[in-house]
């Protein structure tokens, strides 16, 4: 039994009617199927209830999940800063599917995260393999926490994909759904029971710069000390820029295109982005901080290698499951930031990866994905998983 | 003229370049990652946390930095429990032990070093197979964990990936698991006293034997890590079982009877020492049946008075034994449930006494006769006071023997009078706080004279406001002599900070000290200096002679060095063959290098060990401190390298820490 698979979007500024004309697209793909699973990616600015309402008008009360964030992907398509909503619908196909949320997460991360794994898992029932598509507020602290208390449940054998919601890079209030509810500060789960493997993807396209350094002091969201030195000072000097060039003024116009890569023992690296500098030479991490004692490099990439990682991605995410019918991606809004007018080759790159199935994506602050151990969250990174 | 090379040969020249170039890139990111997952590991490590935080950290950089999808903490207590005492990557309803078909102890027995599994060597254990099995695991990794004293679990690494640990990953896990050991015995060792100390308040708020007696067999068996535990008691000459854990056991099953034989029979707990044996090595430990399904019993005696009133025994479902310090802390533990229960007898009689008082005052005079008798016989001194603290009445006998004074000397005046000055307050609003609660027990600890001396013994005090009652119109008050208790409560915490091998501080106390020394040389703008130094030949002589005899050298070093110390320096045996100096007020270098001669030729001198002449020697890292710069740990980490650089240019010597050693990695 395959999975079908549908998608649509709008760009009508009434909330209710811009859900209901993007669901009506999407279910018209079914070909007269019922939807089983709703997945809503949307720019912030709607009355997001009234939103959903539209949806669900159209799709019944099947379960619901979804984000806000900077930007969607909808097929071959980039949908930007305020171009609407996105809905994907899809029948169970030979899945079977567990959804469960949490609200006021802040503070109760890992507990949070167990929640909603337990709760997701045990309405989608045992199976021999399953996935996850996870979503949380971006503003709730540190996800790796989140993300540590859903594989407290998972273990390795389910596959964990997703992003944290955005509002358009402003950083004031993102929002997770759950069937017809808006939820401030949370986090949402969707569990797939399946009877055959899944896959998770994975590729960010940085490479280091010169040698790596060890995080010598870390404390809260800065690294202090990278080498036993200032942190921003050993930061400059790894790209070359004289000492002090850096200020808390140019900061991220450098950073966004160096970020710092974690090195992990086969030799890869996971991403994390310094937002700025603070006055006594700190770097100020976004999201999880490299512990102290972590080995991290400095990373550079281009617009070529950047984008170059989208058809990988969407191969290696259909060759894990050449039947699927929906490529689910989730893209980090810096990449956008860095593409600039590119951007749009994401989209038609990951579509031509995929061929027959259809790309649904979000642009994320942080992603979610586990490759091995604890360690899921990532910055400036595409993640997919296909279905 | 210039040679005009070919665009080939160049081409050829700069991919000979390029490639040297990414050879030394891997080479150094390679470097840099071992240094890292030493760092980060001893980062967490050096983190004060409580022990259920710290073993999820401990857990999650573990599995992080070798890429481990699941890891597994088994039994670090020496508890002889194989469930997962913390664990990441396993599902929540990945029932381990259930999983493993109870085969996880003959792990402990078949693989008594690292050991990796492969693929096919996953099969050869249901353990690993089953891990292969439900989660899909590949590869994993088997270490045992050796504490400071013994085998005190294991961990388990497995990958879901086809990529086997290397040697070199099980010399670096092998070397972190030790730390880790030590760290949670550590940790451990504190959260036995802990308990012990909130189980003594619980026991304090009762008077009743009976709840005296479930209180205390509650906590036993967390204090030492235990899964069950029963309180047997000679009572009127008759021994039984007066309260378990768990509640419901069949007393009257055949496998309990070899209590009274321990109780009458065996040598160490009729010495008052407490005694632990396994079914393995005991003939008269009962065969394991559905009564009884222990393999493994600590029994720690209770005395009162020189006899022996009963046993308070802690139960293993596995054959795994108590350690020496569990037994120590049994013992303490046990002769604070003795004191309550000896109490609640006190008081029990008192009460009955008083009772029986009030029903018949025509015979007051008689009553008060046997009122006194009773008073007379027991080793508490029993005082009845007034409103105002004056003493009523006291017994004569307690009170000359723990007093030092008469009955007739102390009658008439205050109870205040007796109190070390220190406990005055708190004892004057103990007193002031029972005038308000008539008929309850308020208890307190005060240290009292002993004759007129200026010696104190410490009473635990139990007032009871009778006041209204018309037979005592008094604060009945008993003081029960704990100073033999505090003492081992003090020994014990001693041991805490110490090494128990060498006698010597251990690393928490250590750095503790040096911690203050930092504080006090800021102050005195002085510096002080952190020597650090392990033994060039000690593991040649663990594996030549055997670990009794690593164990020999190690007492041997630890009193040559303390032979070399002046009055105010610290000697701390961090664990292994790793010691640590402080010498604090230090001014300039020079004026340490006696001292470092005398402690390399300390070091120096061979250690005789089954009739030969072994050569230890020592290489000795120095470093001191800049003042507003370095704390405990860096300035520890400094001397660490300074002796590994020590080791490098040719062992046998000392060097002083240079920050150009920063990039050295540390053995």
């Amino acid at each position: 039994m395959r999975v079908r698979a549908g998608t649509g979007a709008s760009g009508l500024q009434d909330s209710y009617e811009a859900g209901k004309q993007a669901a009506t697209a999407a279910v018209s793909k079914l070909g007269g199927e019922k939807p089983s699973l709703v997945l809503v990616f949307t720019m912030p600015h709607y009355d997001l209830s009234l939103l959903l309402s539209g949806i669900r008008s159209v799709t019944g009360s099947v379960h619901l999940a979804g984000a806000t964030g900077s930007g969607e992907i909808l097929r071959a398509e980039y949908m930007g800063f305020g171009a609407g909503v996105a809905v994907m619908v899809m029948t169970a196909g030979p899945y079977r599917f567990g959804i469960a949320s949490a609200s006021n997460i802040h503070g109760d991360l890992d507990q949070s995260g167990q929640k909603i794994a337990r709760e997701s898992k045990a309405e989608a029932g045992p199976s021999p393999y399953s996935a996850m598509i996870l979503l949380a507020d971006c503003l709730a602290g540190n996800l790796q926490q989140l993300f540590q208390g859903v594989y407290k449940i998972t273990g390795p054998k389910t596959c964990i994909v997703g992003g944290a919601a955005g509002d358009e890079l402003q950083f004031k209030a993102t929002f997770v759904f759950h069937d017809d509810k808006v939820i401030d500060q949370g986090a949402v789960a969707v569990w797939i029971a399946s009877d055959k493997p899944l896959h998770t993807s994975i590729q960010h396209g940085w490479e280091p710069v010169g040698v790596p350094l060890l995080v010598t002091r870390a404390e809260g969201t800065e690294i202090m000390e990278l080498g036993g030195r200032p942190a921003c000072e050993a930061y400059e000097e790894q790209l070359g820029v004289a000492p002090g060039e850096l200020t808390a003024e140019n900061f991220w116009d450098t950073s966004m295109h160096h970020p710092l890569g974690i090195l992990q023992m086969d030799g890869s690296s996971i991403i994390r982005v310094a937002r700025t500098k603070t006055p006594d030479g700190s770097l100020l991490i976004q999201g999880c901080v490299p512990p102290a004692g972590s080995a991290v490099q400095v990373m550079k990439s281009s617009e070529d290698l950047l984008l170059a990682v989208a058809e990988d991605v969407g191969h290696d995410a259909l060759s894990g499951n050449p039947e699927a019918a929906v490529v689910i991606a989730f893209s980090c809004a810096m990449r956008a930031r860095l593409l600039k007018d590119r951007i749009p080759e994401e989209a038609a790159r990951l579509q031509a990866a995929a061929g027959e199935a259809e790309v649904f994506g979000l642009y994320c602050c942080g992603e979610f994905a586990r490759v091995s151990g604890t360690l899921g969250t990532h910055n400036a990174t595409l993640a997919a998983i296909a279905l | 003229m210039v040679s005009i090379e070919r665009p080939g040969d160049v081409a050829a020249e700069m991919d000979k370049l390029k490639q040297a170039r990414d050879e030394a890139l891997r080479a150094a990111r390679s470097a840099v990652w071992d240094a890292s997952r030493v760092n980060r590991l001893l980062t967490v490590l050096n983190e004060p946390a409580p022990l259920e935080f710290l073993l999820e950290k401990i857990l999650t950089t573990v599995s992080e930095l070798f890429s481990a999808d699941v890891v597994v903490l088994l039994d670090p207590a020496g508890s002889g429990k194989y469930s997962p005492l913390a664990s990441v990557g396993l599902p929540e309803d990945y029932e381990f032990e259930a999983a493993s078909a109870g085969s996880i102890a003959t792990l402990f027995t078949t693989y008594r070093a690292g050991t990796v599994f492969d693929r096919e060597m996953l099969r050869a254990h249901p353990v690993f197979n089953e891990l292969s099995r439900m989660l899909s695991v590949e590869a994993a990794a088997w270490i045992p964990m050796q504490g400071s004293r013994e085998l005190r679990g294991a961990l388990i690494l497995a990958r879901c990936t086809p990529i086997p640990f290397t040697r070199e990953e099980m010399g670096l896990l092998a070397a972190m698991v030790y730390r880790i050991a030590l760290t949670l015995e550590q940790i451990q060792n504190k959260n036995q006293l802990e308990h012990i100390v909130r189980g003594n308040q619980k026991i304090g708020r009762h008077l009743e034997e009976s709840a005296i007696e479930e209180e205390a067999v509650q906590a036993f068996p967390v204090i030492v890590g235990a899964d069950a535990a029963v309180l047997y008691r000679r009572k009127d000459e008759v021994s039984s079982i007066c309260a378990s854990v768990p509640a419901k056991i069949n007393k009257s099953a055949p496998e309990w009877s070899f209590l009274a034989n321990l109780l009458s029979n065996d040598q160490a707990i009729l010495l008052g020492e407490a005694a632990s044996v396994t079914n393995s090595e005991h003939s008269r430990f009962p065969a394991s049946s559905a009564d009884f399904p222990y393999r493994a019993l600590l029994a720690a005696p209770l005395f009162h008075d020189g006899r022996l009133r009963g046993l308070l025994c802690a139960f293993r479902y596995n054959a795994v034994d108590f350690t020496l310090e569990t037994k120590q802390i049994a013992m303490l533990y046990s002769g604070q449930i003795a004191a309550a229960l000896e109490n609640a007898n006190l008081y029990g009689a008192l009460r009955d006494e008083l009772r029986e008082r009030l029903s018949i005052e025509a015979s007051l005079r008689e009553s008060e006769e046997r009122f006194r008798a009773l008073v007379r016989n027991i080793s508490d001194v029993i005082a009845v006071l007034n409103s105002d603290g004056t003493i009523k009445y006291v017994g004569e006998a307690a009170a000359r023997a723990l007093w030092g004074r008469s009955a007739e000397e102390l009658v008439g005046i205050t109870l205040l009078d007796r109190v070390h000055p220190d406990d005055l307050q708190t004892l004057t609003a103990v007193i002031a706080d029972a005038l308000g609660k008539p008929g309850e027990n308020i208890s307190v600890v005060v240290r009292m004279r002993e004759g007129e001396a200026e010696t104190w013994r410490y009473f635990d005090v139990i007032f009871t406001n009778l006041l209204h009652d018309s037979s005592v119109k008094g604060i009945v008050s008993t003081f029960h002599d704990i100073t033999e208790r505090k003492i081992f409560e003090k020994e014990l915490t001693e041991r805490a900070f110490s090494d128990p091998l060498t006698g010597l501080s251990n690393r928490a106390n250590f750095i503790d000290h040096v911690r203050s020394a930092l504080n006090i040389a800021v102050e005195q703008s002085t510096s002080v200096a952190l020597i650090f130094f392990d033994l060039d030949n000690f593991k040649r002589v663990n594996d030549t002679f055997g670990h009794v005899a690593g164990d020999e050298t190690l007492r041997t070093v630890a009193d040559r060095v303390k032979g070399c110390l002046r009055n105010n320096d610290m000697v701390a045996r961090l664990g292994g063959d790793e010691f640590t100096i402080l010498i604090e007020n230090v001014k300039d270098i020079s004026q340490l290098l006696p001292f470092l001669e005398r402690l390399l030729a300390a070091l120096m001198i061979p250690v005789r060990l089954s009739g030969i002449d072994v050569n230890v020697g020592g290489s000795i890292g120095i470093a001191i401190s800049r003042p507003n710069e370095d704390d405990a740990e860096s300035l520890l980490h400094k001397a660490d390298l300074a002796m590994y650089r020590a080791k490098k240019s040719g062992k046998g010597r000392y060097v002083v820490f240079d920050p150009a050693f920063e990039g050295d990695l540390p053995v």
